[in-house]
């Protein structure tokens, strides 16, 4: 007899605890679903930079399984454009909430890097957006309604 | 006078057991089991009579029931075997008014709310071959503050419908005051307007109190299938009822604030006033004195203070009329870079 197959839970962490990475983007929540990871990220212009400078996200950005060694290609991005694209801030003083959609991560607990490389033309150097060691906990996670 | 809930279910249950052709000629005993299926409580004999006068009367008090007792076997019966509560349409004085209320909502904004107002009663209407406006008045009668393009109200429906299911949601709020992003989960009990921006007030697990988030700041709201957290019943009138505006000061307590005020001052506020505790008192020989109002001091009541400039001081407590002048100082300052 064919097994039922049970849909997975959408879960969700908020903030998630991390080892290290950028500050600014944030990352502020992670969802994962069956067919697909969102992780939503807020940035803040810096005002080092005219006008606040720019943003935008490499389209080889992955995300990285520490345990193991799977990565998880980035699928679409919504409110950040993929390089050379660029998103140019009018001022110091603007923000960007931008959400990224990756392939779907399994649910167990895992331990993930957010990986932008800048091996491209698209390099910004060095300014790339990485974060190491998120901790998603399947304890820690909500779920969605 | 509008005909409440229960009674409307219990007319649409006589009218549904007088038109079961299977079933003819019922009973008191068969209208009040009808009408208890249809309600949560078995209603009186005295009840089912008062329902059959009021749907015999004429609109718009009733339905102009053509319901007919026959003595001998005790039974009732519609006269009309077509005829339905259902089929009663609207009158003239109906459709005025629902027109009239679609004007004034209209007026409010072209908040979701609005819009799905009109989208309803405009299918009301048509079903009587009404327009939803008079196309022979192609102006508003009514004009009130309106913003074409509101950042965050596409979050009304989902922040609805958590507040009216007690559903947790799970936001990104931006802070304009301190320029950073930040995630909660938020337990919504109510949505509030003030001066045409929509609020959502509720329990911050962030905060751990109540807060109130402006929509305009969110982002991506989540329902999130957990417990909902209600907030104190005190707590909650408490903020909702004696502050004015939405950001009350989270160290302050309801209290007497006392202003001193021109004429010109004392006249706005007595055609508006600002609060149910709002009091005139000590009045000058020139129109000018003093106003209370029992109050959490707020953001808003501050900003209200400092729009009348000169023309008002603030006796007690001291800390606002401080507060209005520091904050006039970090808006020149901000002015300045």
């Amino acid at each position: 007899m064919a097994k039922k197959k049970t849909a997975l839970k959408r879960l969700i962490w908020q903030k998630p605890e991390m080892e290290g990475g950028r500050q600014n983007p944030s990352i502020l929540r992670i969802t994962v679903r069956e067919n697909e990871t969102q992780i939503d990220l807020g940035y803040s212009a810096y005002n080092i930079y005219i006008n606040g400078g720019w943003i935008r996200i490499h389209a080889d950005t992955y995300l990285h399984d520490k345990k193991t060694g799977n990565h998880y290609k980035l699928t679409k991005a919504e409110g950040i454009p993929i390089a050379p694209e660029k998103l140019e801030f009018q001022t110091k003083t603007d923000w960007q909430y931008f959400s990224l959609f990756f392939e779907p991560l399994p649910q167990k607990d895992l331990i993930i890097d957010f990986i932008e490389p800048d091996n491209s033309v698209a390099s910004d150097n060095g300014n790339n957006f990485d974060f190491f060691g998120i901790k998603l906990k399947l304890a820690d996670a909500l779920e969605e309604y | 006078m509008p005909i409440n809930r229960n009674a409307y279910m219990r007319y649409k249950a006589i009218d549904l057991r007088l038109r079961n052709r299977f079933r003819p000629l019922p009973d008191m005993e068969d209208l009040i089991d009808a009408c208890a299926k249809a309600i949560d409580y078995r209603p009186s004999i005295e009840t089912i009579q008062k329902d059959i006068k009021a749907m015999r009367q004429d609109p718009p008090k009733g339905f102009a029931a053509p319901i007919k007792f026959c003595r001998r076997k005790l039974v009732y019966e519609y006269t009309d075997p077509d005829y339905s509560i259902d089929n009663v349409g609207l009158n003239d004085s109906d459709i005025d008014g629902i027109k009239k209320a679609l004007e004034v909502i209209n007026s409010i904004g072209t908040s979701r709310v609005s819009q799905q107002f009109a989208h309803s009663m405009g299918k009301v209407l048509s079903a009587y071959n009404e327009e939803f406006t008079n196309p022979e008045k192609n102006r508003r009668i009514i004009q009130t503050d309106q913003i074409p393009l509101y950042r965050g109200m596409e979050h009304f429906d989902v922040l609805f419908k958590a507040c009216s299911e007690e559903i947790p949601v799970s936001v990104i709020h931006y802070s304009y005051d301190k320029m950073s992003f930040n995630a909660t989960v938020i337990h919504p009990r109510i949505l509030k307007e003030f001066e045409n921006r929509w609020y959502v007030v509720g329990f911050s697990e962030d905060h751990d109190c109540i807060r109130t988030f402006g929509l305009d700041r969110l982002y991506d709201p989540v329902l999130l299938k957990q417990k909902f957290i209600k907030i104190n019943q005190e707590e909650e009138e408490l903020y909702l009822k004696d502050v004015y505006g939405v950001y009350p000061f989270s160290d302050e307590k309801k209290q007497t604030i006392l202003i001193r005020a021109s004429s010109l001052v004392i006249n706005y506020f007595m055609a508006y006033p600002i609060h149910s505790s709002q009091k005139v008192k000590n009045r000058g020989e020139y129109g000018q004195g003093e106003i209370t109002f029992d109050l959490i001091p707020s953001h808003e009541l501050i900003r209200l203070f400092r729009s009348y400039g000169n023309e008002i001081e603030v006796i007690q407590p001291e800390w606002i009329n401080t507060e209005i002048f520091q904050e006039k100082r970090q808006w020149q300052r901000r002015r300045q870079h």
